[in-house]
């Protein structure tokens, strides 16, 4: 569905993007993830036709975005980190607009199902300078997905939100994904480990990681015990776990946890708890999150450059 | 052509609703009032005098009247105009929404084409305000009402150039005020060429500039000669600008 094939971008003497490429195909949500600077925003606008590449090439649908632009663009609905929205016009006159410039036959239906999908029925004839920014940021994936696109390309879809606005914003990707393969930009990796199939790590201009989200965790493969005592360890016991376990143990009040290397330690551990402490009460295992994983990536790459 | 005709109804009705528009339509018709008014007296003046026994007669109402008055529209169309179109193109780059015009399905050249008839309908919609007094007074005196075709011709000619002007001016920059600034500067421009096409040593430097000279085309449409070649001149004028403001929104995507 999309093909992104070598794609450098340079700003004058500074080169924003370095031989990026990656395809994707139908009914997928794919996240990109980068620090501020990375290129996010710029493969994106270059996926939309909005800026050419210094060099490569991107396809939609096998259409190339610059030697056919008009029907390659048909096929996208795109969200700006900024939601580009004519402030003084009614949700529906906007909508409407959306649709007649991208749609040849009449758009009421297809507004009316996005209305819908979107929940925007008690704003429909408000002005959207009116509306919160939860309802801006709908009506701005509303506008992008109104001509039925089969590619959704969402840049920072929940940047400036409130939480319950997110969790919203969230669960909607996730129902578009039955219609649409969604591109998702963010830099709030929670969003990505909750809406993405898969994920694609840029730093720099440059792809440093492509993986599915489970398979992430093999960037790092420690990870932490935690074990609750009813009562905070005393010298003694204190003592001997450092004896026992050295630096791997840490302590914090009543709780105790471990770095341990594959699953097989856990139940050695329990044991060894019960034996010192004469019981647990809780006991739970961490993997790495996201962003440690996208932190050591990031900081590996930085080491290997310099 | 419908997203020409898409681009257009946005910007036009969108304008239309606008209190700011009703702003300027309003003082504009107040200032052209009272300007006709003062030329209709001095005109009603001249004439008595001029009917005295031994002197000219009655005076030709287009060329004592009415040539006065259309100085004083052009003057107001020269600031008003970038003022109308200055957020056409800047106002979208301020507001996002550019990005949402050039991802959309469509060529840049259908934006600008759907966005110069937008402000030269606005601009039609001033010059309605203008020719308003001359409509009141021609049920009762006689005009030429050739010349007066021939003059809303050559206006709505004028306001075309002026819009096309101003939208370049607005396809510069990212600042609606820097594009009022430009677009009058642009629009002033026309009457330095003129000035200069008039007082050119060189032939060949004054043939070059009389092909540019749109205020002399326009001034022969104003004074109800009828010419081919200034509609041309005119249009040549506008579709140089409307290719000149579309390659600038072109260009800004490889800078």
């Amino acid at each position: 569905m999309i093909e992104v094939k070598n794609v450098y971008k340079n700003y004058g003497p500074v080169e924003a993007l370095k031989g990026v490429s990656f395809d994707l195909g139908k009914g997928h949500v794919i996240g990109l993830l980068g620090p501020n600077g990375a290129g996010k925003s710029t493969i994106m606008k270059i996926m939309t036709g909005f800026l050419p590449p210094t060099q490569g090439q991107v396809k939609i649908a096998d259409i190339d975005i610059w030697e056919n632009p008009v029907p390659a663009k048909q096929k996208i609905g795109y969200l700006p980190e900024n939601p580009p929205l004519y402030e003084s016009m009614r949700v529906y006159d906007y909508l409407k607009f959306c649709a007649d410039l991208r749609l040849d036959h009449s758009s009421a239906e297809r507004i009316s199902f996005v209305v819908d999908r979107l929940g925007l029925a008690e704003v429909v004839h408000k002005r959207i300078l009116h509306l919160s920014k939860g309802f801006k940021q709908r009506v701005g994936i509303a506008q992008a997905m109104v001509h039925n696109p089969d590619v959704l390309i969402l840049d920072e879809p929940t940047i400036g939100l409130d939480p319950v606005q997110m969790i919203e914003i969230r669960d909607l990707i996730l129902e578009l994904k039955k219609d649409h393969t969604i591109f998702i930009s963010t830099h709030i990796l929670t969003e990505v480990e909750k809406t993405c199939d898969q994920v694609i790590i840029i730093n720099k201009g440059q792809i440093i990681a492509r993986e599915s989200i489970g398979h992430l965790s093999k960037w790092k493969n420690n990870k932490r015990v935690y074990f609750t005592v009813s009562t905070k360890p005393s010298q003694d016991q204190f003592d001997l776990l450092f004896r026992k376990f050295g630096e791997r143990v840490k302590v914090n009040g009543n709780e105790v946890s471990f770095e341990v290397k594959d699953d097989l330690e856990n139940s050695k551990l329990s044991q060894s708890m019960i034996e010192i402490f004469g019981g647990i009460s809780s006991m739970r295992v961490d993997d790495s999150s996201l962003e440690e994983i996208f932190v050591q990536m990031t900081s590996e790459q930085a080491n290997e450059t310099r | 052509m419908k997203p020409v005709k898409v681009i257009f109804k946005r910007d036009f009705f969108s304008r239309l609703k606008s209190p700011r528009l009703l702003v300027i339509l309003s003082l504009c018709a107040l200032f052209w009032s009272v300007i006709f008014i003062n030329l209709t007296l001095t005109y009603q003046q001249s004439s008595i005098l001029a009917s005295q026994p031994g002197q000219t007669g009655l005076l030709n109402i287009h060329s004592q009247l009415m040539m006065s008055y259309f100085s004083w529209i052009v003057i107001l169309l020269i600031l008003v105009i970038p003022i109308l179109i200055m957020g056409f193109i800047s106002g979208e780059r301020k507001s996002h929404t550019f990005e949402l015009l050039m991802t959309a399905p469509i060529h840049p050249y259908q934006i600008i084409v759907g966005k110069f008839f937008a402000g030269w309908g606005l601009g039609l919609l001033l010059l309605a305000c203008a020719f308003f007094f001359p409509m009141v007074l021609s049920f009762y005196v006689d005009m030429d009402v050739m010349a007066m075709l021939s003059s809303f011709l050559g206006f709505s000619l004028l306001v075309a150039v002026y819009v096309s002007m101003s939208l370049f001016a607005s396809s510069l920059t990212h600042s609606p005020m820097v594009a009022v600034g430009l677009g009058f500067l642009l629009n002033l421009s026309l009457f330095l060429i003129a000035g200069f096409s008039w007082d050119a040593t060189s032939a060949l430097i004054a043939d070059l500039l009389q092909q540019v000279d749109v205020m002399t085309k326009v001034n022969y449409l104003f004074m109800g000669e009828f010419h081919l070649s200034s509609i041309f001149g005119l249009f040549s004028v506008v579709v140089i600008f409307l290719f000149l403001s579309e390659r600038m929104i072109q260009a800004e995507r490889w800078q």
